[in-house]
């Protein structure tokens, strides 16, 4: 773990500073340590090929759900339908769903088709539900 | 990146304590697993590829956080760093 992880993480352990606080500057830690990879030197404004980090789902409403998950592991998890009983899997096809597509799926392929993704739906006990990339 | 450690705790300013999980205790494990999947391979190729899928997801968790509430309507929130 690098000097400035483990600091920052102590502060939020100490509660010097707030849990968000502590997960923005990790998130600008880790942007940071990755920035000659993807060149993303010069302030170009609005840009569109900004790598996607994290795929969001959030609830508010009478319920609370705040998910946050990073695109590597979206990327990774698609293989794991591989993993799926057969059972399941045909009873899915049962349905119309095939999963055995997600195989073919390339997952940068995935990744560029959520760059666009946003749902939001208004529930009518409330709940407000967004899910987007960020 | 594989996770450094699970903070479990609850949400907000003041936010304590949020209890760390060595997550970093499992990396051992993980190559352990990836070795036995490699070992795996020719005799028993599906089970390995399951292996290794489990293990990538694994070395993917840094960044996953979710929050939940308790039945007492507290949050809480599970973060890998």
């Amino acid at each position: 773990m690098s000097r400035e992880r483990e600091k920052i993480l102590k502060m939020v352990a100490e509660g010097t500073i707030t849990p968000e606080d502590g997960e923005r500057l990790l998130s600008q830690l880790d942007s940071g340590a990755k920035k000659p990879l993807g060149e993303s030197t010069g302030d170009s404004g609005d840009r569109p090929s900004a790598p996607l980090k994290y795929l969001r789902v959030v609830v508010d409403g009478n319920d609370k759900v705040n998910v946050r998950v990073p695109i590597g592991l979206i990327r990774t998890g698609i293989k794991l339908t591989t993993l799926m009983p057969l059972s399941a899997s045909e009873h899915l096809s049962e349905h119309g769903i095939d999963l055995a597509q997600f195989n073919n799926l390339d997952g940068e392929e995935l990744v560029e088709a959520l760059r666009d993704l946003k749902v939001d739906v208004d529930s009518e006990d409330g709940d407000v539900i967004r899910v987007f990339c960020e | 990146m594989m996770p450094v450690l699970a903070l479990v705790g609850l949400p907000g300013p003041r936010w304590l304590p949020p209890v760390p999980l060595p997550v970093f205790l499992l990396w051992p494990l993980v190559l352990f697993c990836l070795g036995v999947a490699k070992l795996m391979d020719r005799p028993r190729p599906a089970e390995a590829a399951k292996l290794r899928t489990f293990m990538r997801v694994f070395c993917e968790l840094r960044g996953l956080s979710i929050d939940v509430e308790t039945a007492h309507r507290r949050p809480v929130r599970l973060w890998f760093v």
